[in-house]
Parts: C-alpha cells; structure tokens; sequence
C-alpha cells in the first residue's frame, strides 16, 4: 500500500514542498552564495526518488503540477515591473541602454561560446536566454525549441556565479558608477546577481532588480532573431 | 504584516483569478496574432499595463504575486529534478556549456557597466559647455 502511495502524485507534491521548506530554513540559518537552496532541494528530492524506486515519469505527474504555477509566477512579474517604475523612468537613459546591450550581449556571447566549443543545436537553443530570470527564460526557450530542463539549469548556474562573483569583476574592470555596477549585474545574472547587489550598497541593489524583468522582455524580443542568425 | 482577515485570505485567492485570468488573455493574443512574445509574457505586460492604467489596484495582486515570486525556487524543483532525465544526452557538452555561461556572465557585466557609463560621461560632458 505504501509504494501505491508513493506513486501519487500528492506525495510527489508534497515531497517537493517539504524539501524546499526544510531548505529554504536552512538557507535562512547559514548564508552562504556557494549554499543554493534549488540546487540542494532539487538533490534531495533526487535522491529521495532514486532510494524510492519512483521514475522521473512517475515523479513528474505530480511535479507538472507545481510546474503549471510557473505561468501565474511569470505573470506575476508585472508587479515588481510596476514597483520600479518611478525608478526606471528617474535613469531612463541608463536602464535602456544598459538593458538592451546587456541583452544582446548575453545572447550573442553565451551562443557563440558554447558553439565554438562544440555544443550541439538544441543545447545552444537552450542555454541563450540564460540571462535572463527563470520563467521568462522558460517563455523564450519554448519559442526558440531549447530544452526546458537545459534553460532552468543554465539560468540557476548563471544566478549562482553572478552573485558569488558580481561586486569583484566590477571592481577588477574598473566601473566607479553605482548606476552602472547595478545595471550590469541585474542585467547579467536576474535576482542570482541582485542579491549581491543589494549588498553592495542600495543604488546597486535597485538598478540591478530595475534591470532584471526589462532583460527579460528585451531578450524575448530580439533572441529569435539573433538566435536564428548565430545558428 | 497584517493579520489574516477572511476579506484578506479572499483578495489572495482573487489576486490568483487575476494572474491566471491575464495569462489566458496573454496565451491567447499570443497564439490568435502569432506574436513573438510566449503568452505568459504577453500576460505580463497585460498586468503591468492594467496596474498602470489604474484597471487593477495594486493591492488587489500583490499579495498573490509575492506568494508566486517569493517562492519561485520551489516551482522550478520539479523541472530541474528532470535535468537527471537528459545527462546522457548532455554528458559530452556540459563543459563547453559551463564554460560559456560563466564568461559569457563575466562579459555581459562588464560590456553592460562600461556602455552605461560611458553614456553617463557622453551626458555630463556635453551638459558642461552650456
């Protein structure tokens, strides 16, 4: 009867939500960058089902069900896109130029990389909207035909290296502009970066959120075109 | 943070309605004018265009909207988990993609903090002669 139990998808719901909970209040104990609370729970959760027996199929008919929520989470981001409103009409100039660079950079530089190291098609499909936050990242990836699983993963690598080093490598390029420092990590890794920028100092902390869903757009709008070109 | 109230836990449940309600709006203009943006986008802009007109009061999403965005990492486990379903197939790429995603990180940053402020200095220069 246990192994029935296991298999519906309400004990795969609740699995999950029980290991990010137990993380997350872990997380909230002992900060640390290296520490990322969606690279350990999705660890445990794999280890759980690898000790359990249960498929990734299986696991999935509960996990589709967490996953759905995505699309209101994505949606949802018109929030804080709102919230920063006064904030990106005060640095218009900067934001818009920061935001369109930064994105098409991204693009470009992460695809050309990767092909020119010998990654197949659907990978670089996958992996080129790496900079931007995660559900739109999803958005973009389902349009361009890239992996779903490669994007949430490229986007947490992204996330987790951009907080862990932000602050430095703007200090190593010599960027004395708080506008700019903020901008360029927002732009570079979404709210992984932001994080640390919030720790740099407050300007740094609200260009880089300003920056983040603005990526995003710009991103959706130009990687077909971009993409289709590199490919 | 206020205490819950029963008109509180409905205006949670209503902010819902609302997000899913411009998602559908958003999956359909999307797919009707085979728009570049995916529907979820579409349905973001909606949102923030209905807040900015004054259609829909902040306060009747925000609560909503932080229960999805600050628990966002939870919704993405399901699809990560899955990651262990594709090894195989990215085994031999891994490294080429690892390492594009961190430089391409470190030259998005520097690319993007330079171009602003060099902007920033063109605007201050030309402000000065006047």
């Amino acid at each position: 009867m246990l192994n029935s139990l296991l298999r519906e998808p309400l004990f795969q719901i609740t699995l999950t939500l029980v290991v990010y909970i137990l993380v997350n209040r872990l997380y909230g104990r002992f900060r640390f960058f290296l520490f990322n609370p969606l690279i350990l729970a999705t660890a445990i959760v794999m280890y759980i089902l690898w000790f359990a027996g249960i498929d990734y199929a299986v696991y999935a008919k509960g996990g589709d069900m967490i996953t759905f929520l995505l699309g209101p989470a994505t949606v949802a981001l018109g929030v804080p896109l709102y919230k920063q409103l006064p904030n990106i009409r005060a640095n218009l100039k900067s934001i818009s130029v920061g935001v369109v660079t930064g994105s098409i950079t991204a693009i470009v530089s992460t695809v050309f990389i990767a092909k020119a190291l010998g990654a197949g098609k659907e990978t670089l499909l996958s992996i080129a909207a790496k900079s931007t936050t995660m559900p739109i990242a999803l958005g973009i990836t389902g349009i361009l035909g890239g992996n779903d699983k490669i994007i949430v993963m490229a986007v947490a690598v992204t996330g987790i290296f951009g907080g862990a080093i932000g602050a430095e490598v703007m200090k190593l390029a010599g960027i004395k502009s708080r506008i700019a420092v903020g901008i360029g990590i927002g732009t570079a890794s979404h709210a992984g970066g932001t994080s640390r920028a919030v720790r740099i100092g407050e300007t740094e902390g609200s260009m880089s959120g300003a920056a983040i869903v603005l990526t995003g757009l710009v991103t959706a709008l130009l990687a077909p075109y971009i993409v289709k070109w590199l490919i | 943070m206020a205490a819950y109230s029963k008109k509180r836990g409905i205006k949670l449940f209503e902010g819902f309605a609302i997000l899913l309600l411009m998602q559908s709006t958003g999956t359909f203009l999307s797919n009707y004018f085979n728009l570049i943006l995916p529907g979820n986008l579409v349905g973001l802009l909606l949102l923030f265009l209905a807040l900015v007109l004054k259609i829909i009061k902040l306060d009747q999403v925000e609560e909503t909207a932080g229960l999805l965005l600050d628990n966002m990492m939870a919704l993405f486990i399901p699809l990560n988990v899955g990651l262990i379903t594709i090894l195989p197939r990215i085994r031999q790429e891994w490294l080429a993609v690892m390492v594009s995603l961190l430089a391409s990180t470190v030259i998005v940053m520097v690319v993007t903090a330079k171009v602003v402020e060099f902007s920033e200095r063109g605007r201050k220069n030309a402000k000065q002669p006047s």
